[in-house]
């Protein structure tokens, strides 16, 4: 009777958790632009952080949405990928028509179609009591905590384990939020320090309101103002292809959840607003990763460059950990003056010790010589009717300015063209600035970018960029002034809903030093050009199939790299199980050739691996979700690479998650 | 390459993840469900008219409801050096628009006694959608079984295909497909269906810049199929191939709107 009781009790148990388990919540994948963006990124050598911090946006992003039918501009405006006249356009329908009720009408809206609403899905939703909107006094919390393993690469020189672990946790009651966020990279220790703590620890408090005090923070926090020319710690504005709202002069000062251990800010800030007029002032002070060294006379020691790669997992990178101190505080004011919005920045940046970059090489002879760094900024947008105006410029003395100066115009809704110029000075000196352009830092480049979208016909849209940009001075693989161009059309075309085919062709050709040669270097043209198709179907809500090709052809070497890959998602509907599979085969000569692909992977973690060589790249990805409360994810990748005589070499990486919410 | 597309699939490029014929069943295991009839068939192809680089595939397919079976043999080569496979493959119709298939496979490279044969087990699998009334999508992968588990080297593959119905008469089909240590190929081909029960076909292949032709004629219940294919150096390879359909499950195709083999020939 006992046994039966007890079998009747698992059962019972087992029903009420698969019907809990039945609310099986909608997978938010990122559009196809939105991916091919973040592996753009990943191609750029300069800027590796990059991607990381963009796929960072788009998940912080995906897990608070926008409230699309709230109206509210503060809260359209985090949907940083449109532009104002979107932004204008929505909250115009909504007041004017009503709620928006499904992602097809968000392509009816003046000045929208189906591609923006297919960008926009993941990061909205319909329900305008969120609870960043309805000031819920429930307490909420967020639990987060991520495993990855590469057992095969092991390195004797690292002092930890080779699990990355990464913990994020978010307490929230109404107005008033506070979280952190710890990280230890592979290799390094788990613990370390008095008190201690994991490598990398991050936290803060916020209060946010919708009276004068607009928003406060405590700890650690990002910013951005204007286009980022002065002060930017969130992503880049302004990409090349599909960019129609990627160039916005739009403020932004939030709590920092990130993992790049360097690029941001730690103290108190604030923003005020009164009617028009808006307000911050910020201060931070902290530790920064940097090499010291000691001067030629003894004198005292210096900084020789900023670290930024965030790892420390030997004893010569655990030396360039807070090895100096940074301050960094300002002042904005803006304005609204209805139809134009301007704004005023001045920011201070001091370190403990000077920066002396190494003079003898000429690439460093611009660069930041002292222990203090003063910008001044004004930037503006105005609106002309359909035509938007943008610009800022930014200034650390007469001689040393970046200025960019841009336009948007939606001649129809069907048409949408922007331009861009920038003429960043080489002597110009921003140390947390980040804006449009090639480069990694904001200087030494001048340059347009013009692009367009276009739906030429129902359902096919048709996009195409060039950037031209030129290099004045001297640069990393570079010795003498240089010139890059980025070419790319995409054409997209979307059948029916669940059908859509993606075309793209992107020509990039740039200068840099001839390799092997005594003496001067002479210079090499490379010219890279990658072809790429993509096919998706989705046979139902539950299953989903992507078929890509790539191919890249570098010159004058003439290296190719390949990849055909099959990727497979489906949902099991009576139990809360969804499962990502895909297999790729790729084959590339070397390096230059080398392909990347975004994976599907924990929340607040990335995987785009550089494909070289030739071999078969396949994972195998599971999430299980209990109902609201929880969710387990579980990703097994393994690359196998060919050797000579067909000789395999294997890399596995197990990647685990658990999320808690209640 | 370890599979045979048999002289219709030679004829229409090579194209191997969709199709309807008795040799994609075997390149692509989801088309399995396509056939409804016992059939039987033997090819042969000639690369460059070497008779060393000969091909020789045999093929049994027994429907069975909603699922189909199939026996393979293939072998490539002559008495120095010849690579084999035997597969056994089920077909099986998930919905109306889904079918999946997957086949079990033992190969073996055989070699004079000078050099090490390997031999090996491994397994493919199909999907095969039908998208619409003319549009089907196919993929197939073979081998995705890590090779670091076996002794011996046994290449793995990938293709993706489109095929669609443009005409009563005429198919066009479009392929993707890519194997470990080679380049990615891109296959196109058509079937046309000129007279009663006689077709042209046509294709190309990136492979080699290859250009193929071929026929196929049905006279009562034996399918003939012949097609040749270019190699930019090498020459012209010839395929031969006959289906002989031993009887017709007749309980299965009448509830099968889709079979197009049957329709075909």
């Amino acid at each position: 009777m006992n046994n039966y009781c007890l079998k009747r009790k698992i059962y019972l148990i087992l029903i009420g958790l698969i019907s809990v388990m039945e609310v099986v919540s909608q997978e938010k994948n990122f559009s196809d632009i939105m991916l091919s963006i973040v592996e753009e990124m990943a191609l750029n050598d300069q800027d590796q952080s990059a991607a990381e911090i963009f796929l960072d946006q788009l998940n912080a992003l995906a897990e608070n949405p926008v409230p699309i039918n709230s109206g509210d501009e503060s809260e359209l405006t985090r949907l940083f990928f449109l532009n104002e006249f979107q932004i204008k356009s929505i909250k115009d329908y909504v007041i004017s028509t009503g709620r928006i009720v499904s992602p097809y009408e968000i392509a009816l809206i003046p000045g929208f179609d189906r591609q923006t609403a297919e960008i926009m899905t993941p990061f909205i939703v319909f329900d305008d009591n969120t609870d960043s909107k309805k000031g819920s006094q429930i307490l909420r919390n967020n639990i987060l905590i991520n495993f990855t393993v590469r057992p095969d690469v092991t390195d004797s020189a690292h002092e930890g384990s080779a699990w990355k672990i990464l913990s994020k946790y978010k307490i929230s009651k109404g107005k008033i939020a506070s979280g952190f966020t710890l990280e230890k990279d592979a290799g390094e220790k788990l613990l370390e320090g008095n008190p201690p703590l994991p490598d990398f620890f991050s936290g803060y408090i916020s209060y946010s309101s919708e009276r004068i005090l607009k928003k406060i923070i405590f700890g650690d926090f990002a910013a951005r103002y204007g286009i980022g020319l002065n002060l930017n710690t969130s992503i880049r504005t302004g990409f090349l292809i599909n960019s129609t709202g990627f160039m916005p002069v739009r403020n932004e000062l939030k709590q920092y959840t990130s993992t790049d251990e360097n690029n941001f800010l730690r103290g108190l800030a604030t923003e005020l607003e009164f009617k028009d007029l808006n307000l911050s002032l910020f201060f931070s002070y902290k530790k920064t990763d940097a090499t010291v060294k000691m001067s030629d006379d003894s004198s005292g020691f210096y900084i020789s460059s900023l670290y930024k790669a965030g790892i420390h997992n030997t004893a010569s990178l655990m030396k360039k950990k807070d090895a100096v101190s940074e301050m960094l505080t300002g002042i904005n004011i803006t304005y609204d003056f209805g139809k134009m919005r301007a704004g005023v920045l001045w920011s201070l940046n001091k370190f403990s010790i000077p920066y002396y970059a190494d003079k003898k090489d000429p690439e460093n002879i611009f660069k930041m010589h002292g222990s203090e760094n003063q910008i001044f900024s004004f930037y503006y947008n105005r609106m002309f009717g359909k035509l938007l105006v943008f610009g800022e410029i930014s200034a650390n003395n007469i001689n040393k300015t970046a200025i960019i100066q841009g336009l948007t115009l939606r001649p129809d809704d069907r048409l949408t063209i922007n331009m861009i110029y920038r003429n960043y000075s080489p002597r110009f000196i921003s140390l947390h600035g980040n804006a449009p352009g090639r480069g990694s830092s904001v200087n030494n480049e001048r340059g347009v970018t013009g692009n367009f979208t276009f739906e030429a016909a129902k359902h096919l849209f048709i996009s195409a960029a060039c950037d031209i940009s030129y290099f004045p001075w001297i640069k990393y693989r570079c010795y003498f002034p240089s010139k890059a161009v980025r070419q790319e059309i995409r054409m997209k075309y979307n059948p029916t809903d669940a059908l859509n085919f993606d075309i793209s062709f992107l020509n990039n050709s740039y200068e840099k030093n001839l390799p092997n040669r005594q003496g001067l270097p002479g210079i090499e043209r490379t010219c890279t050009r990658s072809f790429k198709i993509q096919t998706r179907y989705s046979l139902s809500d539950d299953m989903t199939l992507t078929t890509r090709a790539d191919f890249r052809v570098v010159a004058p070497s003439g290296s190719k790299g390949m990849l055909l890959l099959q990727d497979v998602f489906y949902r099991f509907r009576p139990v809360p199980l969804s499962l990502w599979f895909r297999y790729c085969i790729f084959r590339s000569r070397d390096w230059d050739s080398r392909l990347y692909t975004y994976e599907n992977d924990l929340l607040y973690s990335y995987s785009i691996p550089a494909l070289s060589g030739e071999g078969i790249r396949t994972y195998l990805m599971m999430k299980w979700e209990l109902g609201d409360l929880s969710e387990i994810r579980l990703k097994y990748g393994l690359t196998t690479s060919l050797t000579e005589n067909y000789k395999c070499n294997n890399k596995n990486e197990f990647r685990m998650q658990f999320r808690i919410l209640f | 390459m370890w599979y045979s597309a048999g002289a219709a699939g030679t004829g229409m490029g090579s194209v191997s993840a969709t199709g309807s014929g008795f040799w994609s069943s075997f390149s692509n295991q989801a088309l399995l469900t396509e056939n409804n009839s016992y059939s039987a068939g033997i090819s042969f192809l000639s690369r460059f008219n070497i008779p060393e680089l000969g091909t020789y595939s045999a093929g049994l397919i027994l429907p069975a409801g909603k699922s189909t079976g199939g026996i393979m043999y293939y072998r490539f080569g002559y008495s120095e050096y010849k690579r084999e496979k035997i597969g056994l493959a089920c077909g099986m119709r998930m919905s109306e628009k889904i079918s999946a298939g997957v086949q079990i496979d033992y190969v073996a490279v055989r070699t004079s006694n000078k050099y090490i044969g390997a031999q090996s087990l491994t397994f493919e699998t199909g999907l095969l959608i039908h998208a619409s009334e003319n549009v089907s999508v196919g993929i197939h992968l073979f081998n995705p079984v890590p090779n670091s588990l076996r002794k011996s080297f046994v290449p793995s593959s990938l293709s993706a295909g489109i095929e669609t119905e443009l005409s009563r008469s005429l198919n066009a089909a479009a392929e993707l497909s890519m194997s470990s240590g080679s380049p990615l190929a891109i296959r196109l081909g058509f079937d046309y269906e000129a007279i009663n029960k006689l077709h042209i076909r046509g294709g190309f292949s990136t492979e080699n810049t290859s250009f193929t032709f071929g026929t196929g004629f049905t006279w009562n219940s034996v399918i003939i199929d012949l097609a040749f294919a270019s190699h930019e150096r090498l020459g012209i390879t010839t395929a031969a191939s006959l289906i002989f359909i031993i009887s017709e499950n007749k309980k299965f195709a009448a509830g099968n709107s889709r079979n197009k083999f049957i329709a075909k020939y």
